[in-house]
């Protein structure tokens, strides 16, 4: 085997990130890693490449141990890696960026500088070259971006970018860690076409990514994760249509399950059945309380989201669902003024969001329940509810802290507890408690059954259509599509930063789109 | 011995008020205010120039150095730290943001002269000064062989009581709530509709008044009032404060203060008087390498 | 102003009226370079001031008692600056940032006021003659010093050595997924750093006759100022900090006519820095453009709602 891995071990506080893993991935071949997000893909490749410590388990690369190797030392030993966010040397050009991946192939040139040596002048031009090789490789122009600062550089060059820097060691084995997440479609083909024409070069690669297209696609092999354990592996096609991944994915719908799973019966659906159900749209409604027209935002290079509208009326709830990196987050972080829209509108009751101020934005009732629920771990429960009636005097507080505290039961018996101790699950009741408190009028909630157990997201979906009923609206961001089509009265499934299709939740439920829009099928 | 002990609670008293402020600004953003020790030096000058220079009651100089100090502290936020967190500067930025205005603070109070353009502000130039005898009740008691100076033990109560109730505003009060939520994290205090920008002036303000009362304290006992005594009493020994009590640690700071009066004068005692400087900065240097995160701080790491 | 007039005008007159100032200079350009090294590598380290008490006390205590000759003193000073700099830089250098700051700030001050200030060959607080100095005389050898220390320090950063330094300055955990040996490279930046600083100190002592153990010379002051050398001038090349060592060496000079309130120039200076061209003088860009991330990109337009 060329890298094998035995029951790698690896958890951070209570929570088992990565739990006994063993994979052993085929010299020459594609392997595939993919899962939901948190399912412990990233902690595996941090566990392999020395940046986080080994609890237990091994691991080999041919016939090297590389168990417990400092970073630079596995590097050295010819594994060479990506990062899921981008670590480029910001500053340095495009072509140093690559040139510092020689770096354990160069031959120390210390003095040959000093005395300004010819020899160094003729290494250094053939360095040059090959970078420059390289850049021509992952489809970089050597003139044009090989001058530039690497922080300068369009989103998916710099992907591109930093897999040349990885190459530049010339690895034996290639790890990306979602190469592809936040880029376009044509983009995504782009990538697919060079981890091709890499591997089809003799290169082993580990492809991490949550894009199931691209990895069904390209790799021989996959292994899937969820909750830090090996699920299933095979070929592309066994693993796709595996039950447990599915419900991985898409979620467990309640009792109905998994066989109702969108699509899952039918694989190839065509292209004729795409279309109609794109073109469908569901009847939006004539009185908004949100209004969001042609929204456009970016980070730095990166455009999340390009030209998103949508309409939410009071006493809705609406589900925005899409695969991870879709732009989802941004579009309510842009709501809650986190981050300024480039160009389009977003109006809540009156209130130009675009410009509003966040703290004026939760008073006018447009509240966020945040994804990673983001409670203050060092502040007690009772703290933390406290401090979501922040801006609000008047003497009710206290007893609607206590109302609150008598509706999550939990809560009310853990107030004087730091909220970090709280499980997962509880955190999440605590999120919402607190956004509850906010007094809203319109309630987002990003994610929030992410990294839940199935018992504590029943719970949490339970708890969110009895918010509604009792009359809040709400606009609910979920990965689990099947779970929160179920309870939406109409949905938007974006994808890669669009809208691609809306619909009556009960529409979607049953559209083989959706499940395209997750899977990639 | 016993009155030995009792500089130690005195001067720990200074430092531990002075390094809170410290703390609070780092605790809550990560930032070293380098100017702090200058907001020190501010209080004390101004308080002396308003009861000298322009007659007024000690009290009311007293009041009016604090609430000079809070507001050169909403300058250091407005001038060293917003434009940077604008930007999102690294913290090292800041560092040197407060330097510079920590230069500007000193040299304005040094080149006031009679006359000079800031003459109102401070006449002595770079002279050290004291409140003549007499214009400050001081009375003076012999208990046992200890001598006991109304002003020294008066830093005492006053600084243990303003570190309580700075503590009480932290722990029990809304306000504090929402100071440690914007130093926890700033995004979830925004969500929760706090107005961060706003949490951290105040931030500065309770910061800069606590320091600047620091320095009155520090020069009506001492007799010493200069340009200089933020840089060369508390500056640096702030600092071994702070790293000893565990950065970002209000009862960290406080401890350690006390800890380093006590340090500094048994030092003295058992090495002689050259020892009470370096033994300040063995014990900093010792701590950052031993344990970085101080007697109470916890331990970060960066997420990859 | 008449200080540029001589300086066109009379260039023989101003080398002459002017030796100290312009040796100063090469001083404290040759610190600056020790700031910029390990600055280069990421590393905000404030230990110069202590190094280059190490170099001066060295070299001027073996002219006094051995008498020997001034090249064995300094390379001598510098020898034991760079082990002192191993020593030191073993513990401190798994600290980041502001951490590693704090903690060789702790350094120089318990060297200077534990060590120096309490030894008595080392003149403690009354500091220390130096018989032998030579003012005038050493300007050459001076200048000739940072003419190379800026080449070593220039073809070093071009080499692998440096390439390694700008990927750990940008990036430590990448720069060790690229097979960078980043605890060896920063320390190799750490001492390099100490022995030019061990320099300068040995040379700035031989242009006094007195080696002063204040802070202004060997403490926190002397360690901020070196900093702003490279704040001001940018620690992104070579020649960055010497740009800020000349104009914070000159600004008494060209501001001689309002003399007094040089501190509130360079602090303003400073902050203006630091806020508006964080890369500093001598860089790559413009000026910064300072903006919340939550502030409107542009005024949004406002639709009348519908709800």
């Amino acid at each position: 085997m060329f890298l094998r891995l035995d029951k790698v071990q690896r958890h951070f506080g209570g929570v088992q990130a990565v739990d006994g893993v063993s994979l052993e991935v085929e010299e020459g071949s594609i392997q595939g890693l993919i899962g939901p997000n948190g399912a412990g893909k990233t902690t595996l490749v941090n566990v392999i490449t020395g940046y986080v410590p080994y609890q237990s388990g091994r691991a080999w690369l041919q016939a090297d141990e590389i168990t417990g190797l400092r970073p630079y030392r596995i590097a050295s030993a010819g594994i060479s890696r990506t990062f899921q966010n981008i670590r480029l040397f910001k500053d340095l050009t495009a072509l140093e960026n690559v040139l510092v991946g020689m770096h354990t192939r160069r031959r120390d040139d210390t003095l040959a500088q000093l005395a300004t040596l010819p020899i160094f002048r003729r290494d250094q031009k053939g360095r040059v070259d090959e970078a420059g090789r390289l850049m021509e490789t992952v489809g970089l122009s050597r003139s044009d971006v090989g001058k530039r600062a690497a922080g300068t550089l369009p989103y998916g060059d710099q992907r591109r970018l930093e897999i040349a820097r990885a190459l530049a060691l010339r690895p034996r084995l290639l790890i990306l860690d979602e190469p592809a997440a936040g880029m376009n479609p044509s983009e995504k083909q782009g990538m697919r076409e060079l981890i091709e024409r890499l591997n089809a070069d003799g290169l082993t690669i580990l492809l991490i990514d949550h894009d199931m297209r691209l990895v069904m696609g390209v790799c021989q092999r996959v292994a899937v994760l969820d909750f830090g354990r090996k699920i299933a592996e095979g070929t592309p096609d066994e693993v796709s249509t595996d039950a447990g991944v599915i419900k991985a994915y898409l979620g467990t719908g309640g009792d109905k399950a998994v066989t109702s799973a969108p699509g899952a019966a039918a694989v190839d659906e065509t292209d004729a059945d795409i279309e109609a159900s794109e073109n469908r749209v569901a009847a939006e409604p004539e009185k908004a309380i949100l209004d969001v027209h042609d929204l456009t935002v970016s980070y730095g290079a990166i455009t999340a989201v390009r030209g998103a509208s949508l309409r939410v009326a009071a006493g809705e709830v609406v589900a925005l669902i899409g695969a991870n990196g879709a732009g989802k987050s941004t579009i309510l972080n842009a709501l809650s003024g986190l981050i300024r829209p480039d160009s389009g509108t977003a109006v809540f009751d009156g209130l130009d969001l675009t410009v509003a101020n966040p703290s004026r934005i939760v008073r006018h009732g447009l509240v966020q329940v945040p994804e990673g629920r983001e409670i203050l771990a060092r502040q007690t429960v009772l703290e933390n509810l406290e401090l979501a009636t922040w801006g609000r005097r008047h003497g009710t507080v206290a007893k609607e802290i206590e109302a609150v505290m008598k509706r999550f039961p939990i809560l009310g018996e853990r107030r004087a507890l730091r909220a970090g101790t709280l499980s997962g699950g509880e955190q999440q009741m605590l999120a919402i408690a607190r956004g509850l408190l906010a007094k809203p009028r319109l309630l987002l909630l990003d994610e929030p059954s992410l990294g839940l157990a199935p018992q504590m997201v029943d719970e949490v979906f339970a708890t969110i259509e009895e918010i509604h009923r009792e009359g809040t609206t709400i606009l609910l961001v979920e990965q689990n599509a099947l779970r929160a089509l179920e309870i939406a009265d109409r949905a938007y499934v974006l994808e890669t930063g669009q809208i691609r299709l809306s619909g009556t939740g009960d529409d979607l439920l049953h559209n083989p789109a959706v499940r395209r829009a997750y899977l990639g099928g | 011995m016993d009155q030995q002990l009792l500089n130690a609670i005195f001067i720990g008293s200074i430092y531990a008020l002075f390094a809170v402020g410290y703390t609070l600004v780092f605790g809550v953003l990560d930032i070293l205010n380098l100017a702090h020790s200058a907001v020190f030096m501010f209080g004390a000058a101004i308080t002396y120039s308003l009861v000298i220079n322009h007659g007024q009651a000690f009290w009311v100089a007293c009041i009016v150095g604090i609430a000079a100090s809070a507001v050169l502290g909403l300058v250091i936020e407005h001038v060293c730290l917003r434009p940077l967190r604008r930007r999102r500067a690294p913290p090292i930025a800041a560092l040197i943001s407060t330097v510079g205005l920590a230069l500007i603070i000193v040299a304005v109070i040094e080149q006031g002269q009679k006359g000079s353009l800031f003459g109102w502000l401070w006449v002595d130039g770079a002279n050290s000064v004291a409140f003549p005898a007499g214009t400050i009740p001081n009375p003076t008691w012999h208990v046992g062989d200890l001598t006991l100076e109304a002003s020294k033990v008066a830093v005492i109560p006053i600084s243990v009581a303003l570190m309580l109730a700075l503590g009480y505003v932290i722990r029990y009060t809304q306000v504090g709530r929402g100071l440690r939520a914007v130093a926890e994290n700033p995004r979830a205090a925004r969500l929760l509709g706090l107005d961060v920008d706003r949490m951290i002036s105040l931030t500065l303000v309770i910061s800069s008044a606590l320091g600047g009362l620091a320095g009155i304290l520090f020069g009506v006992a001492l007799g010493d009032i200069s340009p200089y005594i933020g840089r060369d009493n508390v500056e640096v020994r702030g600092l071994a404060v702070i790293v000893l009590g565990g950065m970002g640690s209000i009862p960290g700071a406080v401890i350690g203060g006390y800890l380093l009066g006590l340090i500094e004068v048994f030092a003295v005692v058992v090495l002689g008087s050259g020892a009470r400087g370096g033994v300040a900065f063995a014990a900093l240097f010792l701590m950052l390498v031993l344990r970085p995160q101080g007697l109470f701080g916890a331990q970060l790491r960066e997420k990859i | 102003m008449d200080f540029f007039i001589q300086l066109f005008s009379d260039p023989v007159g101003f080398w002459n009226s002017h030796t100290l100032l312009i040796a100063q200079i090469g001083i404290n350009s040759i610190l600056a370079s020790s700031m910029f090294v390990v600055l280069y590598s990421g590393q905000l380290s404030l230990a110069a001031p202590g190094f280059m008490a190490t170099g001066a006390y060295t070299s001027v205590l073996m002219d006094q008692y051995w008498h020997t000759p001034l090249g064995l003193n300094i390379a001598t000073g510098v020898l034991l600056a760079g082990v002192l700099g191993l020593l030191v830089g073993l513990p401190v250098l798994r600290l980041r940032g502001v951490f590693l700051a704090i903690a060789t700030i702790g350094f120089i001050e318990a060297l200077r006021l534990g060590v120096i200030l309490n030894v008595p060959i080392t003149g403690e607080g009354l500091g220390l003659k130096n018989l032998s100095a030579d003012p005038l005389g050493g300007i050459y050898l001076v200048l000739i010093s940072l003419v190379v220390v800026l080449f070593v320090v220039w073809r070093l950063t071009k080499g692998r050595l440096g390439a390694a330094w700008a990927a750990i300055r940008q990036d430590e955990l990448a720069a060790l997924s690229q097979g960078i040996n980043v605890a060896r490279y920063k320390m190799i930046a750490f001492v390099l750093s100490a022995i030019l600083a061990g320099f300068a100190g040995a040379l700035e002592a031989h242009l006094n006759f007195f080696v002063d153990p204040g802070d202004a010379q060997y403490g926190v002051a002397r360690a901020v100022q070196i900093l702003t050398f490279a704040v001001l001038g940018g620690s992104g090349y070579v020649l960055g900090p010497v740009v800020g060592a000349l104009i914070i060496t000159l600004l008494p000079w060209i501001f001689q006519a309002q003399g007094i309130y040089i501190n509130i120039v360079t602090g303003v200076f400073l902050i203006a820095v630091i806020v508006f061209r964080p890369q500093g003088i001598v860089g790559r860009g413009g000026l910064a453009i300072i903006r919340p991330a939550w502030w409107p990109r542009r005024a949004g337009v406002r639709v009348p709602t519908t709800g």
